[in-house]
């Protein structure tokens, strides 16, 4: 199995900053070259001004995270490229930071795989931890977007708001395989909401598109 | 001062595509190709949504989209057009000599995003899609057509 002992310096939470701080839009992680990260483009959407990468210091996942500390270090992001049909998007910092990872694609993981995303489930209440979730493949589909079909995975969990632009890596060697968008929900959801949960989205079919199509974005 | 811009309008539309990011160019053509017309993708582009997902953004989407194409194109049309608050940046662009699409279409997206409250990045392929719309016409004949469009007024008349 893959050590993502280090995950912590590569996945952080992408907000957007206002007077009233700083609101958790979801997930987005380091690439391969410094200063370059991706997340999904619902999560970056379209407007630049005020995007930051957030972070909490952690040694590594195993820390205990305050889930009462509301203190957050950050740095500001700018939108470098967006593909809306596979709902990427390729962010710019002036930093640094950048990772070791290998960027793969929906051929690297076939159905019955052990994957893990790692992402910020429940940030639309304001909750920063950072989360790993594992899963299987349950099966590879295409689905279209704006006219165009893109490879999607199904993992086999379940996912919440702030997740969207989670990295999903296969467990045994860490290559990055997908990057999550959301879950299956008939006409796209949104339809009835029951305490902002819509109930269509309540069960174990998360999509995550193919990593292959940030190769070409950056 | 247009002569610059009208020997690229003078070209294939479709050239306007061609030197989009190969990743935005794939998808743009494939659209094309199976029938759609500039106005369709470029709306497809900002509408496109995986379809049956419910996406796990802790956000809600900004903007109409829309009445975002045609805010766009009016910009497009305000900055080719003449526009005093393009001055500087259209002066600029048309005194460059041997003008290249992804230059126009860079600087253009630079100029006008702010308009629109959008990352440049956003609207560059949409610039390209509607500069693409504009056919092969000379920039002051197409700007005479445009019924929203600020009189052409040479920067040398300009004080």
């Amino acid at each position: 199995m893959f050590d993502f002992g280090g995950i912590s310096n590569v996945v952080f939470a992408l907000g957007r900053y206002g007077p009233a701080g700083v609101q958790i839009a979801g997930t987005a992680f380091a690439l391969n070259k410094p200063g370059f990260f991706a997340t999904a483009s619902h999560v970056a959407g379209t407007d630049g001004q005020g995007l930051v990468l957030a972070f909490k210091k952690m040694s590594s996942l195993n820390d205990y995270q305050d889930t009462g500390d509301t203190s957050i270090q950050m740095f500001p992001v700018q939108i470098e490229a967006v593909d809306p049909f596979h709902d990427l998007a390729v962010l710019r910092a002036d930093v640094e930071a950048v990772s070791n990872l290998v960027i793969g694609g929906a051929d690297q993981a076939p159905v019955g795989v052990g994957v893990s995303s790692f992402g910020f489930p429940h940030a639309d209440h304001g909750r920063m931890v950072l989360t790993q979730q594992d899963a299987e493949i349950g099966a590879r589909v295409l689905i279209a977007s704006g006219g165009i079909k893109a490879r999607h995975l199904v993992l086999n969990t379940q996912a919440r708001p702030g997740q969207s632009g989670s990295p999903v890596f296969r467990k045994s060697d860490g290559i990055l395989v997908g990057v999550l968008v959301g879950s299956y929900a008939p006409g796209g959801g949104g339809g009835i909401s029951l305490g902002g949960v819509d109930p269509h989205t309540l069960h174990q079919t998360t999509h995550a598109v193919s990593a292959e199509y940030l190769l070409k974005m950056y | 001062m247009t002569t610059n811009i009208d020997a690229l309008l003078a070209e294939e539309p479709v050239k306007w595509i061609q030197e989009l990011p190969q990743y935005q160019r794939e998808a743009i053509e494939k659209l094309l190709s199976n029938g759609a017309s500039f106005d369709e993708v470029a709306q497809a582009w900002l509408n496109a949504s995986a379809e049956n997902t419910y996406r796990f953004s802790a956000s809600t989407p900004v903007g109409d989209k829309g009445t975002f194409l045609e805010n766009l194109k009016r910009e497009v049309r305000a900055f080719l057009c003449g526009d005093k608050k393009y001055k500087k940046e259209r002066d600029g662009l048309f005194g460059e000599k041997g003008l290249a699409r992804t230059y126009v279409v860079s600087s253009m997206a630079v100029a006008i995003a702010p308009h629109l409250s959008v990352a440049s990045a956003v609207i560059s392929p949409l610039i390209a899609l509607v500069l693409a719309s504009v056919g092969k016409v000379a920039l002051n004949a197409w700007c005479a057509t445009q019924t929203d469009a600020q009189p052409i007024i040479p920067p040398d008349a300009v004080q």
